[in-house]
């Protein structure tokens, strides 16, 4: 054997062996790898804030040659659904508030009590197999591993790594990124409920109180101003839209559509049908509050069994196109550490 | 002062500091400008390109060194796990470095050609190892994708990396056969 196929078999060896040892020490949360990736942050930052700079014009070239007909076509689109949205905003409004109010009155966590912070994207992760961004936002405005990441549209994904200034989000198409989503049955502003198999048309009835619905047993209060009447208008069938299931919503990757998995065969999976909402669940462990507009159903995928169907999930953030993001600073009870 | 100031000139004349130099300025090209674009949902890999050339340019034994070290200060920006990129860019420059046993001098064209050979193999590694590791669902049909634009960019930019890669090593430049001829 010659003499330089040993020197480069050795080298070969030490550089594996070494590349070993350190994914070992980075999967076991070693504190090591987390301090000299954090100096070596601090030392690259104006580097790379002065390569942003410098590059900037190049960058905004790029796009200008690249996106430009795409740009002009979504903008044209925008103005149209700019139009629809206005008349459905003002109704939609009242019925948040509403939602909330409730919520409130029974003690149940809602997205209104929650404190947030806004941030801005200032960079995407330049690894093909990572789908990351960077926000302008760290640990000095409270941010925390875990944290929930959203904009006007939904959830956009969770907070990953966290430095004074800055913060790594992980986006809900990376298919590390798993959450506890419920699965809600659409309802239409008529009043209209549908199912899997028939459509029908259910009239909404004012009633001055919910069937089976005592004050007294309950924690709901309610104070009305003298000479008011409290109405509340619910469908007639209240079955029809109190319906849901549970899954774990798991990204796949760009371009392709979140899933729902591990939701168990039942007989309600008839209920569920393209267009279903779905909304973060919530809970003790989960890491972001219920109810986070994720998406609609857009594809139901049958599996043979007692294994349940696979849910594929349009979301309703465009995580490809981000600027503006709120973070909310909520953490489930489980994280909170005991006084 | 002066002493100091001629101190840090002379050692940033030298070989491998040079090297580090370059592959911080690559490092900050590719957190920012390569970020930041990209074509067909793709972004290029200059550090894989530069990995790449050290290998094409510098051999096996010394280019696999060279290409664990860009790997490492990559490493040191990526969310992925630490110590995966060393690892796939050390595979990248040994098989860049490899043109070197099909020819005695390799011309150039040769060495471009390993240059985007190995991108593509490094952009192969990446989401293997990274499944090896516990980070599964990059492995599928996007991969290709990903290995035929890298592979082109790198193929495109390999003259300008091994240039670089040969000013900061101080190598002696490529041997034409007209500049052969006039040796003999």
């Amino acid at each position: 054997m010659p003499r330089f196929w040993f020197s480069r078999l050795r080298v070969i060896a030490l550089l594996t062996l070494t590349s070993i040892v350190l994914i070992t020490l980075d999967v076991r949360d070693s504190p090591i790898i987390d301090k000299t990736r954090s100096v070596f942050d601090k030392l690259f930052t104006p580097v790379e804030s002065g390569a942003r700079t410098i590059t900037k014009p190049f960058v905004n070239a790029w796009h200008g040659i690249t996106d430009y007909a795409e740009v002009r076509d979504e903008n044209r689109r925008l103005r149209d659904l700019i139009a629809k949205q206005q008349g459905a905003q003002i109704a939609a409004e009242a019925s948040i508030r509403e939602g909330q109010e409730l919520l409130a009155l029974n003690g149940l966590p809602n997205l209104a009590g929650i404190d947030s912070v806004s941030a801005q994207v200032v960079g995407e992760s330049s690894l093909n197999y990572t789908q990351t961004i960077e926000i302008n936002k760290g640990s000095s405005s409270g941010l925390k591993v875990g944290m929930a990441v959203l904009n006007a549209a939904g959830l956009v994904g969770k907070i990953t790594e966290v430095s004074e200034n800055r913060s790594l989000v992980m986006l809900i198409t990376d298919p590390s990124y798993t959450i506890a989503v419920k699965i809600v049955a659409p309802y239409n502003d008529n009043g209209d409920t549908t199912d899997s198999t028939t459509t029908t048309t259910q009239p909404v009835v004012t009633t001055p109180s919910i069937p089976g619905f005592t004050p007294n047993e309950t924690a709901y209060t309610t104070t009305t101003l003298p000479g008011q009447t409290t109405l509340v208008t619910i469908p007639s069938q209240i079955d029809g839209i109190q319906w849901r299931e549970s899954g774990a919503l798991e990204g796949r990757g760009p371009g392709n559509e979140p899933v729902i998995r591990f939701i168990e065969d039942s007989t309600r999976f008839g209920q569920i049908q393209v267009g279903s909402r779905v909304m973060t669940a919530g809970g003790a462990f989960s890491i972001a509050p219920p109810g986070i507009v994720v998406g609609t159903v857009s594809r139901i995928e049958e599996r043979g069994g007692t294994l349940g169907p696979i849910l594929h999930v349009r979301l309703t953030a465009e995580v490809t196109n981000l600027n503006f993001l709120r973070i909310l600073l909520y953490q489930p009870s489980t994280e909170i550490p005991n006084k | 002062m002066s002493d100091f100031l001629v101190y840090v000139v002379r050692v940033f004349t030298r070989p491998y500091a040079r090297l580090s130099l370059l592959a911080l300025t690559v490092l900050a090209l590719q957190t920012t400008v390569f970020a930041d674009t990209s074509f067909a949902g793709v972004h290029g890999q200059v550090m894989v390109l530069l990995a790449a050339c050290c290998g094409a340019q510098m051999g096996v034994e010394r280019g696999v060194i060279a290409g664990f070290v860009i790997g490492f200060m990559y490493d040191l920006v990526l969310t992925t796990p630490f110590g995966v990129a060393s690892m796939v860019l050390a595979i990248v420059a040994a098989t860049a470095g490899l043109s070197g046993t099909f020819f005695m001098a390799p011309p150039w064209w040769a060495k471009c050609l390993a240059v985007a050979i190995a991108s593509i193999v490094g952009e192969v590694a990446f989401p293997l190892l990274l499944n090896v590791v516990g980070v599964e669902g990059w492995m599928d049909a996007r991969v290709i994708k990903v290995c035929f634009v890298v592979g082109s960019v790198n193929l495109l930019l390999s003259p300008v990396g091994l240039a670089l890669v040969r000013w900061a090593m101080k190598l002696a430049p490529p041997r034409t056969l007209k500049r052969s001829a006039s040796i003999a």
